[in-house]
């Protein structure tokens, strides 16, 4: 198992986990781990654990809540709706080359000592907490994956040594924004991510590799069977995470990490995409699920 | 400038430019991010210049605004795929707007609701 000179800035779910499983399985770890603390719920926006008198309880109960809560979708598919997971993660595996056992990582309860020898837990407010913007200063100098989505604030560009990788679920520069992987099959027809240095602007950084996947296909049914709403949250539970973490790992694969060179993307370039509306999406999901 | 009259002058007008695709990146902003539109805005329309919002039926009209800048001449064209998606999408979210302010505007609404959903998959399936 090699070390890889990165550390993951780790938002908990399933993006950030596929990314640790895909360079995991590949034969990374990672040097570092940034674990983000949220002091509100995700869910409700309520501060967790108040109550608390110890501000290390207060921690470790909100690392708790966070698990839970952003880690539900994918758990209760897996349980509630086996059939449906399987063929998903079946099928993905299949097309797309790789172990399907990566998913029971993806699933398990938290073990972020399997990807790494120094786990930093933060307690933030949101990316503008000053404890964000020190320990990532602390880091420095060193490459960061940021798991996260939207925009980071301008300062931490600005921190000496630092460059952040982000991968973006769709294909650059055609398609930047929300919903990418939906986007991209609507303008490109086609599935992909694309790896690239995040800065201050949206998914508009130098690219380092868009990466092809071939569109899997699950049955047709699911459509009639399943509420849309739930076929969503399983493509973006299974499906995006992986195709993430497939394209980070080809990338670490390719070369020094210190030594990557993207290349610039055109602004005037495509277009970018909110979030699709839900009768819109059904129909981009009848793509997948054709069989 | 209020947004409706910013694109019907859009629609009136030949060609389109990249100012037009500035204003048209705005008011998607406005309607699917923010989901709220003021009367009027300012400074590139990074700024609302009026604490008043559209009504329930310029919800509606701006998004028929929107279908048809989608499904006009200008964007014809594999090259503009993207931002008659885009439009199409905003249409939608505008049209859900216009029955969130008022019920009343229900059946017009899901008309053009159906309308943008028919052009999209016709363009989608190809």
């Amino acid at each position: 198992m090699k070390t890889l000179p990165l550390c993951v800035v780790v938002y908990d779910g399933p993006i950030a986990r596929a990314y640790l499983e895909c360079l995991f399985h590949g034969g990374f770890r990672v040097e570092k781990i940034v674990l983000l603390i949220q002091e509100t719920h995700p869910a409700t926006g309520k501060q967790v654990g108040r109550w608390l008198p110890v501000d290390s309880w207060r921690t470790a109960w909100a690392e708790q809540v966070q698990e839970t809560s952003l880690n539900y979708w994918p758990r209760y598919i897996c349980s509630k709706l086996p059939d449906l997971f399987e063929e998903i993660t079946n099928e993905c595996a299949s097309r797309w080359g790789f172990d399907p056992t990566l998913y029971e990582g993806i699933l398990a309860p938290a073990n972020w000592e399997k990807y790494t020898e120094q786990v930093e837990r933060v307690r933030i407010s949101g990316f503008m907490d000053p404890r964000f913007h020190a320990a990532l200063s602390e880091v420095a100098p060193m490459t960061m994956l940021f798991t996260g989505g939207g925009l980071l604030p301008a300062e931490v560009f600005n921190i000496n040594g630092m460059k952040f990788l982000h991968v973006h679920p769709g294909m650059l520069p055609d398609v930047r924004g929300a919903d990418g992987m939906l986007w991209s099959l609507v303008v490109k027809g086609q599935l992909g991510a694309t790896c690239f240095f995040l800065d201050a602007r949206l998914d508009a950084g130098d690219i380092l590799e868009v990466r092809e996947f071939e569109i899997p296909s699950f049955r047709s049914s699911w459509i009639e069977e399943m509420d849309s709403r739930m076929l969503y949250r399983s493509i973006f539970s299974f499906v995006d995470p992986v195709m993430r973490g497939l394209t980070l790992l080809s990338v670490v694969e390719s070369g020094d990490l210190d030594e990557l060179a993207g290349f610039p993307q055109d602004e005037s370039e495509g277009v970018t995409f909110h979030f699709m509306h839900p009768r819109l999406a059904n129909i981009v999901m009848q793509r997948l699920f054709n069989a | 400038m209020d947004a409706r009259t910013s694109l019907e002058e859009l629609l009136q007008r030949e060609g389109i430019t990249t100012d037009d695709v500035v204003l048209l990146d705005a008011v998607c902003r406005k309607v699917d991010v923010v989901g709220r539109v003021f009367v009027a805005y300012k400074d590139g329309w990074s700024r609302r210049a009026a604490s008043t919002e559209i009504s329930a039926q310029d919800y509606l009209m701006l998004g028929e605004c929107l279908f048809r800048l989608a499904g006009s001449s200008k964007l014809a064209g594999h090259a503009w795929r993207g931002q008659r998606t885009k439009l199409q999408n905003s249409a939608l979210k505008a049209a859900d707007l216009a029955i969130s302010r008022e019920q009343g505007l229900q059946t017009p609404a899901a008309k053009l609701g159906d309308d943008i959903i028919e052009a999209f998959r016709l363009e989608f399936n190809g």
